[in-house]
């Protein structure tokens, strides 16, 4: 399987604040790195470098081993407030990438039709985004990404914005729909839990400028629902993991 | 997997519903009572001017405009002289070449405008580059330009044109460039992860998310364009309502003269409600 991404002592620096320090990371193919730091450690501007919205002052981001240059579909990001277009309805932002590709009618109406359904909103295909409830709109941004079937996936805080019990149910939404279909996945988020909900293992960032103080795979087996959650095991490395993060 | 399982309620109801449309409609007992100061301020126009507290050259009846403009229309037409302004029967042929003048001007403003304003918004060094000649130059006064453009085209359609055309490019020109120069990255960035190509992004992206504030500015630009019509028509025209209006002016024709405000209002706000509809679909997405 491919669809490794590879950061290789990755610097950022803005003007003179350093925000991210020699950044290495390793997603392995098909599997959820979450990575986990302080509130405003510089874990959006790792995505977006990984993204190739923008490029680091110094190291280099590679898929396959090849250096990856602007965006791409190849690596397709949602941040917290997704991504979806306001005046195109549901199943046109959907079709966006596949249409902006060139890709035939028929397979276009089929790709959505299937997202449509992984993400439970089929009833929803004709309506506009702002009719859409929060958790609704964060899963068409990711069905909107994943509608390229791109190797890599790039989550920047996706249910960041969501309530605690909607951030659940996206959670445990979203293990399904990776299990279904792997896709390598980097995790930005503040969130602890969904950290270790969801990834195979777990990177720390230092508070800023940013740099890997520690990563460890996460001991649970893979597609764990929210049953895991009363494990004492997990609730021991929850309690740790955070411990770690607020010590920066 | 079911919706219900994922706790959703969408936020608005479904387009295309009732309650996704912005703006309760009020009931119409209430709508009424916005025809009451109309209906007020006819009534006082009839008693001025029927009880000869203003003199009827000033102030016609209303009865007096309302069959001056049943002669506008309906009238028979006599042979006139070329040279005179018509008015008997002339109404269609009045009312048709100021449209007519006014739609061509638009139409060439909407173009120019929007481009212009498109490759402002678009191109940061078009923008250093036109940026201060356009601010001085929407600094002069529409009608400062009329002695200068009565110069150059002379008495006549082209004059015209070219007023109409100065007085509906600016709103245009300025809501393109603004509002595309506003168009949210994140939506730029998106287009381009999902696989746009640069060259297409103006269609895909910047045209839809700048357009309900360009179409505000079209409005706007046909307002204008609709209030330059009769300035524009003052001077070497037979036809067109301005024309029609200023002969009646030098003839003393009070009533004939408030039969063309009466139908330049009513032609603005047709207009207006015509760009509206016709544009609704494409600008539904930002309703407040």
């Amino acid at each position: 399987m491919t669809g490794e991404l590879a950061a290789h002592g990755l610097h950022r620096s803005f003007g003179d604040l350093l925000v991210l320090a020699g950044v290495d990371l390793l997603a392995r193919p098909g599997q959820v790195l979450s990575v986990l730091g302080p509130s405003g450690c510089g874990k959006s501007t790792l995505l977006r470098l990984l993204a190739g919205f923008e490029a680091p002052t110094a190291g280099q981001v590679l898929l396959d081993g090849v250096p990856v240059g602007g965006p791409s579909p190849d690596r397709g990001m949602v941040a917290q407030a997704g991504g979806l277009f306001p005046w195109l309805s549901l199943r046109d932002n959907l079709a966006y990438g596949p249409r902006a590709r060139g890709a035939p009618r028929d397979a276009v109406r089929r790709t959505v039709d299937e997202l449509l359904a992984a993400t439970g909103l089929v009833g929803f295909a004709g309506a506009l985004p702002r009719a859409l409830s929060g958790g609704m709109r964060q899963r068409a941004a990711i069905a909107q990404v994943l509608a390229n079937r791109p190797p890599v996936l790039l989550l920047d805080e996706p249910f960041g914005a969501l309530d605690a019990q909607t951030r659940l149910r996206m959670h445990e939404w979203l293990g399904t729909l990776l299990a279904e279909r792997p896709t390598t996945t980097v995790l930005v988020t503040h969130d602890v839990e969904e950290a270790l909900l969801l990834g195979d293992r777990l990177v720390l960032l230092s508070a800023r400028p940013a740099a890997v103080v520690d990563e460890l795979a996460v001991p649970f087996p893979p597609h764990r629902g929210r049953a895991v959650l009363a494990d004492p095991d997990f609730v021991r490395l929850k309690a740790d993991v955070l411990e770690r993060v607020l010590a920066g | 997997m079911a919706s219900g399982l994922l706790g959703d309620a969408p936020i608005a109801a479904l387009p295309g519903t009732a309650g996704a449309r912005s703006g309760a409609r009020r009931p119409g007992l209430r709508r009424l009572l916005g025809l009451l100061v109309p209906l007020g301020l006819l009534a006082l126009w009839q008693v001025l001017a029927s009880s000869g507290a203003i003199s009827g050259r000033l102030l016609p009846t209303p009865g007096a405009v309302l069959r001056s403009m049943d002669t506008l229309f309906l009238g028979t037409r006599p042979r006139t002289l070329a040279g005179v302004v018509p008015y008997a029967g002339a109404g269609l042929d009045h009312l048709s070449a100021s449209v007519v003048r006014c739609g061509v001007a638009w139409l060439l403003a909407v173009a120019a405008g929007s481009a212009v304003g498109l490759l402002l918004g678009l191109s940061p060094l078009f923008r250093d580059l036109l940026d201060p000649v356009l601010n001085a130059l929407r600094a002069v006064p529409l009608f400062a330009w009329l002695p200068l453009v009565l110069i150059w085209f002379g008495i006549g359609e082209g004059a015209a044109r070219a007023l109409i055309f100065l007085g509906a490019l600016w709103p245009v020109l300025v809501a393109t460039a603004d509002a595309t120069a506003r168009v949210p990255r994140a939506y730029v960035e998106t287009a381009r992860m999902l696989g746009s190509p640069r060259r297409q992004l103006w269609r895909a992206v910047y045209l839809p998310s700048a357009l309900p504030e360009v179409l505000t500015g079209l409005r706007l630009s046909l307002t204008l364009a609709w209030t330059c019509v009769i300035v524009a028509e003052l001077n070497g025209f037979t036809l067109g309502l301005g024309a029609m209006m200023n002969a009646a002016r030098e003839t003393g024709r009070t009533e004939q003269v408030i039969v063309g405000i009466f139908i330049f209002a009513a032609v603005g706000l047709a207009a207006d409600l015509v760009l509206r509809l016709l544009t609704r679909r494409w600008v539904r997405w930002a309703d407040r």
